[in-house]
């Protein structure tokens, strides 16, 4: 294996060591040995590798990245219709109740765009009542002054 | 290039790092990276001793990116352990003892525990040295140091692998 130079530094007198030794370097270099199809295999994928300049393994690289992100933005958008809708606030058109029925549709268009969680629609509903209540009583009583 | 170099290459990184698909993959980086960086080759080594000082660069990246750990968990590992033990006493002697190949294995094994408590450096150098028969001055170009210093990480390490080796035959 080595020079007479070397043999200091591979076992020396030590027959022990020495046989150690050699069962280790035979063990590693049976270990080492692979079928032929793996060598030929590995030969074909180092060629292809070396093949593909760096910048095309660059440019490879980025296209993936960037289909990755595509693929994460579109995934995102399918599930859009999934994610509870937040309210936006609406505008609710300024109508003038000059007649009831200008007022019944005033009230329409406030329970339409009410933003109120279902949770509490009973008593905004109630509330709504009572107010319409207590102002056409109102009115009556302007009306028979 | 890489028919005449495949094996020892796969077969040193194969005893740095003892896990088989690292050693095929960073095998495959070895001569992709020596492919890029031929022009940077000048021929002051040989050209196997120039991938090997790439492949032990490779194993070192592989393993300070593993951490710690790394060789313990693969020096138990059964699917390799006795396999080619068995096949090398056979190579010695084609009707080998059961008690020849115990014998066999428990050396090479003593061996591998003893390497796995060396320091990097006296790994690699013994390793190169012992796994793949590596002059000394060959070691020196690899691993860019002078011949001295391989002596001295070499003597080292094998006087910590025979403390070892004795250690194990009396305990």
């Amino acid at each position: 294996m080595g020079s007479e130079f070397d043999s200091k530094f591979d076992g020396g007198q030590d027959e022990g060591l020495r046989e150690h030794l050699q069962a280790f370097r035979a063990d590693a270099a049976q270990k080492a040995g692979r079928p032929e199809w793996f060598w030929t295999a590995q030969r074909a994928s180092i060629r292809e590798r070396a093949a593909l300049p760096r910048q095309a393994r660059s440019l490879q690289w980025a296209l993936g990245s960037t289909l990755a992100l595509f693929a994460i933005g579109a995934s995102l958008l399918m599930m859009g219709p999934v994610v509870p809708n937040v309210a936006t606030p609406t505008t609710v058109p300024n109508v003038q109740a000059n007649t009831d029925d200008d007022e019944l549709m005033r009230y329409v268009v406030e329970a339409t765009s009410d933003t109120v969680p279902d949770a509490l629609a009973p008593a905004t509903l109630l509330a709504i009542e009572v107010d319409r209540g207590l102002k056409s009583s109102v009115k009556v009583k302007g009306e028979s002054r | 290039m890489v028919r005449e170099n495949q094996q020892r290459i796969y077969r040193v990184l194969l005893a740095l790092l003892r896990d088989r698909d690292a050693a095929a993959s960073l095998t495959q980086d070895c001569f992709v990276r020596a492919f890029e960086a031929r022009e940077s080759f000048r021929g002051e080594a040989q050209v196997s001793t120039w991938l090997v000082r790439i492949a032990v660069n490779l194993a070192r990246d592989y393993q300070r990116s593993k951490r710690q750990g790394f060789w313990r968990r693969l020096f138990h590992s059964p699917a390799d352990e006795g396999e080619g033990l068995d096949r090398m006493a056979r190579a010695v002697d084609p009707q080998p003892s059961a008690e020849h190949v115990l014998l066999m294995r428990e050396r090479a094994e003593a061996v591998w525990v003893a390497v796995e408590k060396l320091s990097p450096q006296q790994r690699e150098v013994f390793v190169l040295r012992f796994a793949d028969e590596m002059p000394l001055e060959q070691i020196a170009q690899a691993l860019k140091l002078q011949v001295g210093t391989v002596k001295a990480h070499l003597s080292r390490a094998l006087n910590s692998v025979r403390q070892q080796i004795q250690e194990n035959e009396r305990g």
